[in-house]
């Protein structure tokens, strides 16, 4: 019988593969029984991946809507084709595509409808319109798989915000699979950057990182007791917190909207009415 | 050393630019299979069809192709096809499948670009460089945009599921032939309807590569059926009984004859009619850029546009210098061979086309039109116009007040913003309008006082699946792009419980 | 004759507006000209013949001068039926070492910077007095920056008049401008700045001084290029470009001329009116050059890197 070869678990920042810069793993076990070492993400970890987050959400911003939809789809394109590649069930796998796909159909249309036209009583032309926040770090429900993990990263992405996902040891395997598969889906790098380890020993160092815009967390992505933790060191920098069930449905649009910013605009279109004239 | 040298001192200086930039042809190569017959594509099936007429490469005159002439019978036979789709495999189809069918159909588009564009531009006589980089292109992102809806249609219309009309007949022109089967086409399915496609008779050539693709696809058999003909096979297709929903795309004209066929009956319409686009250029405007805006509206597919923006309004304290920068610009543009990739200016689409242009032209000079065309040289064969300017007009001449659908712009000037306004509005038509200047109240105001469905502030001719567009009065109804592009394909559903 | 300074003429090139979205979809147009064969030809070797070959290190040596004046003269020593380049352009205190090495009969100008270039950070009598040194070292035309952060703050006038007294101490030699665009925000600005430079005496307005990112982009080309023409067609005089900075293929040059000859016309398809300030698109212009006529794409190593 042929000697395997195995592969290394590493974490996804900046578009690069990467172990820890603490050198410390933690110990897991692949899909096949096979005992790994899982990166484990340290407070220098988060920091830099937070770093690379920031220099990247402008510039994914900034890429057309239809061009973000085309880079989702092409995760869906990859995903699929990696079905029967993939640490996980082939219906994770899939669901995880379908879920790809739908929002690859929201890029270029969630801002026509979270977005509006207000009838102010006014002589300006007034708009809200939806834009990023900016990096958020988010969080699946361990439970959830591939599928999980995907709704956590796009709901956020699609947003235009950039994003650092969190993957407990458990699923690292999984996780290292799907940074390869977005390693190759023309994401820019750093937009997305997934660590892996202890989430909730994770989380307490990211909530105290004030250049962190909002914290997704689906389901049971921490543990009960650290809820209001989160919450008293978001309320020092008035982070957001968006708290979100399991990954069985995507995220309708009333959730997107807490992914986003609103800001609103006035603009003056008063020319004639001053002077008298009509048309 | 003097910078004077070169000083007209007998003369105003000018430039010389006709000609400065001497390019050696730049043909694009990509091999076409042409058929030498298309018939119809019915059922997920190619049928030969019956009679024939020839389509021809208005740029050189060759025949490309015999195209079939449908007959009731295949129409018939197509409806009954769409509408077993419909009832069938299509209609319970879940959102999110459709969406995968147009997902592919974007992605097999995109692939096989090249090729469409070739094609696009030897049937249709536009320039490579317009169906390379706008054409094609946009078709295929009409499709992924749309795709992208069939399962969010509950986000879109809160308070209800909305269903799907059944089966769509659509008619669409020569002008943008595969463009315009996306737009129609895109909607339609992401929504859930089937269809039935009459391509124009001047253009079917990309319309039938398009069922090829939707074959490799797998789309499932009746969803898309094209039937090729002429006038009377289009109004064998809207006026079929068993049709729930007309969207036509052409004149006014022939938008008003389908409009009296289909009345009394339940039919739901479209209409994406005509259209005189007024460009008003105002003296605080960009001027080098609204002198790119006029070109691209008036002279981008040989004017050949429903929403072409044919008369040109200036504020009359620049409307002369204007009018000098505007002719140096269109001087350097190229007409020629639109297979080379650096002409801006193709052929004329057909020869009746040209004689209407060419009847335009005649009747603008016997109104007192002043007219100059671009020195630039034209082919021997084909049909070419070069782009011309008239001056010297008013609101009352035929060139003002009549669609031409040719590279000619009408100038017209105006005092005061009211003025524009109004003269802007004095026309039947209401596709699209532009504004050019620098002050924002001037562009929101005159934006929102011009009747029209579609309004550039400081550009033209721009186009996104994601905005809908679509004219009023005797430019239509309905709108195509964006939200408003489902409405017109879906029933009204429930109201607030 | 001195140009003066009027504050309402300052004004009025202030008023010119450019929309940015139009800049870009009319450069997008252009870049898409395709240039093949012949016309490919008479570009590349009418751009090679326009190129100001550049050396402006702290580490140039009299020997790298040497080596680009010998460029200059025969960009390739195995065809000596390519054009010469334009000019080389130098810091003022190469210039005696170019002027040896060019001899005096020379067809290659010398071009030198000057006025504390690249920053322009010293006093007016030092800026006039480099000026000098370098036409009297020999330099037949002055590459001058503007005072940036005078235009920026508004002080037109301290702007227009350095240029003016740069201009008379330059004597015969020709006179580049250098807006330095990349430091002036908008296009807005580099269409006012063009029109205050060109007044002021300038013979040439060149974009970059090619130490700032970004340097002769598209769109400042041609906001330049309009501003000469609203010149021309305004006075009859004709006045010169230099794009620079950032030119670095055959490609990129072949559709700023593409530019020049939509926007000027064919009287400033010339080394006389038209400049490439460049260091590496030479090689770029050889290779391309080369290939066209053996039909093999060179390695870059064939081609000497001063």
């Amino acid at each position: 019988m042929r000697t395997t070869v195995e592969k290394t678990l590493k974490m996804y920042v900046g578009g690069k593969f990467i172990r820890s810069e603490s050198g410390r793993v933690l110990p897991a076990t692949s899909a096949k029984g096979r005992p790994m070492n899982v990166a484990a993400a340290s407070r220098k970890d988060l920091r830099d991946a937070i770093q690379i987050a920031r220099g990247a959400q402008k510039s994914w911003a900034g890429r057309s809507a239809y061009n973000r939809g085309q880079i989702f789809y092409r995760l869906a394109e990859i995903l699929e084709d990696r079905v029967d590649a993939m640490p996980t069930s082939g219906a994770d796998v899939l669901a995880a595509t379908d879920r790809a796909v739908h929002f690859a159909g929201w890029t270029d249309k969630i801002t026509a409808l979270l977005s509006s036209l207000n009838p102010v009583a006014h002589t300006y032309v007034n708009y809200s319109m939806i834009g990023p926040m900016g990096v958020v770090f988010a969080a699946p429900d361990p439970a959830d798989g591939l599928t999980g993990m995907v709704e956590a990263m796009l709901g956020a992405l699609l947003m235009g915000n950039s994003v650092v996902l969190m993957v407990p040891t458990a699923s690292a395997e999984l996780a290292v699979a799907l940074s390869e598969a977005l390693a190759v889906s023309d994401f820019p790098g750093g937009c997305i950057n997934v660590l892996t380890g202890d989430v909730d020993s994770v989380v307490k160092v990211a909530i105290r990182h004030d250049d962190l815009d909002a914290l997704y967390l689906l389901g049971d992505a921490v543990s009960a007791d650290l809820l209001e933790e989160i919450g008293t060191e978001n309320a020092r920098v008035m982070r957001r917190l968006v708290l979100a069930p399991r990954s069985a449905r995507p995220a309708p649009p009333s959730r997107l909207a807490k992914l986003a910013e609103v800001k609103t605009v006035w603009m003056s279109s008063a020319l004639m009415s001053g002077g008298g004239a009509a048309y | 050393m003097s910078n004077t040298m070169n000083k007209r001192k007998d003369d105003k200086p000018t430039l010389d630019l006709a000609g400065a930039l001497d390019l050696s042809p730049a043909p694009e190569s990509c091999p076409v299979t042409i058929k030498p017959r298309y018939g119809h594509f019915i059922d997920g099936e190619f049928v030969d069809g019956e009679g024939g007429f020839a389509t021809i490469n208005p740029a050189t005159g060759e025949h490309l192709a015999e195209i079939a002439e449908g007959t009731q019978a295949e129409v018939d036979r197509a409806v009954k096809a769409a509408r077993k789709a419909f009832e069938g495999p299509w209609g319970k189809m879940s959102g999110l499948d459709r969406g995968k069918y147009l997902y592919r159909l974007a992605r097999r588009i995109q692939e096989k670009s090249r090729e469409l564009a070739v094609l696009e531009t030897m049937d249709n006589g536009k320039p490579i460089r317009e169906t390379r980089d706008v054409d094609i292109p946009l078709a295929a992102q009409h499709f992924f945009y749309y795709a992208g809806w069939a399962d969010k249609l509950a986000y879109a219309f809160p308070g209800g599921v909305p269903k799907p009309l059944g089966v769509a007949g659509q008619v669409i022109p020569w002008n943008f032939p595969f463009l315009m089967a996306a737009w129609k086409l895109a909607p339609a399915l992401a929504t859930g309807n089937t269809v039935v496609l009459k391509p124009a008779e001047t253009t079917p050539l990309t319309a039938m590569y398009l069922a090829e693709l939707m074959q490799e696809i797998d789309l499932p058999p009746g969803v898309v059926n094209i039937v090729n003909g002429m006038g009377k096979t289009g109004a064998a297709v809207v006026g079929h009984s068993d049709i729930d929903k007309v969207a036509f795309t052409g004149s006014t004209q022939v938008g008003r004859i389908i409009m009296r066929q289909i009345a009394g009956s339940k039919k739901r319409a479209t209409m994406e009619l005509g259209g005189k686009g007024a460009h008003l250029v105002f003296a605080d405007a960009p001027l080098d850029q609204a002198v790119e805006g006029c070109i691209n509206g008036i002279f981008f597919n040989q004017g050949h546009v429903c929403c072409a923006g044919s008369r040109l309004l200036i504020e009359e304290s620049i409307a002369e210098e204007f009018i000098e920068r505007l002719k140096r610009r269109v001087e350097v543009l190229r007409i020629g061979n639109p297979l080379d990739k650096n002409t801006d200016i193709g052929a004329i689409n057909s020869a009746e086309q040209m004689g209407t242009i060419e009847r335009y032209l005649s009747i603008g000079k016997e109104e007192g039109a002043t007219t100059w065309q671009s020195s630039c040289p034209v082919p021997d064969q084909g049909f070419f116009i070069r782009p011309t300017i008239l001056t010297g007009v008013s609101q009352t001449d035929t060139v003002v007040r009549e669609e031409i659908f040719g590279p000619v712009l009408s100038v017209l000037t105006f005092r005061t913003p009211a003025e524009a306004v109004k003269k802007a509005n004095d026309t039947e038509y209401g596709l699209a309008a532009g504004v050019w200047s620098e002050k924002t109240s001037k562009l929101f105001e005159v934006a929102h006082a011009l009747n029209a469905g579609v309004v550039w502030a400081n550009g033209y001719n721009l186009f996104d699946p994601a905005s809908p567009f679509g004219g009023v009065r005797h430019s239509g109804f309905g709108r195509e792009g964006g939200i408003a592009g489902l409405w017109p394909y879906l029933a009204d559903q429930g109201g607030a419980a | 004759m001195t140009p003066t300074f009027s504050p309402a003429a300052a004004r009025e090139w202030r008023s010119v507006r450019v929309d940015d979205a139009t800049v870009n979809a009319r450069i997008s147009r252009a870049r898409k000209r395709s240039i093949k064969t012949e016309s490919k030809e008479r570009l590349l070797r009418l751009a090679l013949s326009m190129i100001d070959l550049t050396t402006l290190e702290g580490a140039d040596t009299p020997e790298k001068v040497r080596s680009l004046c010998r460029k200059a003269v025969t960009p390739l020593a195995e065809r000596p039926d390519f054009p010469h380049t334009a000019a080389v352009c130098v810091y003022p205190n190469l210039v005696p070492i170019a002027a040896a090495a060019l001899g005096p009969n020379r067809e290659v100008k010398i071009a030198s910077v000057a006025t504390g270039f690249p920053s322009g950070h010293v006093p007016l009598r030092l800026k006039v007095a480099e000026t000098e040194a370098a036409v009297k070292a020999g330099a037949d035309e002055i590459d001058m920056v503007i005072d940036r952060g005078a235009f920026l703050s508004g002080d037109d006038e301290k702007v227009f008049s350095e240029i003016a007294a740069i201009k008379a101490a330059c004597g015969d030699a020709r006179l580049k401008v250098i807006l330095e665009t990349g430091e002036l925000g908008t296009l807005d600005n580099v269409a006012a700045a063009s029109r205050l430079a060109i007044h002021a005496g300038a013979d040439f307005i060149k974009t970059s001084t090619g130490k700032i990112s970004p340097a002769a982009t598209f769109p400042v080309v041609l906001v330049m290029l309009e501003a000469i023409r609203e010149h021309y067609l305004e006075t009859g005089v004709m006045i010169g470009m230099k794009p620079a900075g950032g030119i670095r293929d055959a490609k990129s040059a072949m559709h700023h001329l593409v530019l020049v000859a939509e926007t000027l016309g064919a009287a400033w398809m010339t080394p006389e009116w038209y400049r490439f300030g460049a260091s590496s698109l030479a090689n770029d212009l050889l290779r391309q050059l080369t290939r066209r006529e053996d039909g093999y794409y060179q390695s870059p190593r064939r081609f000497s890197v001063d």
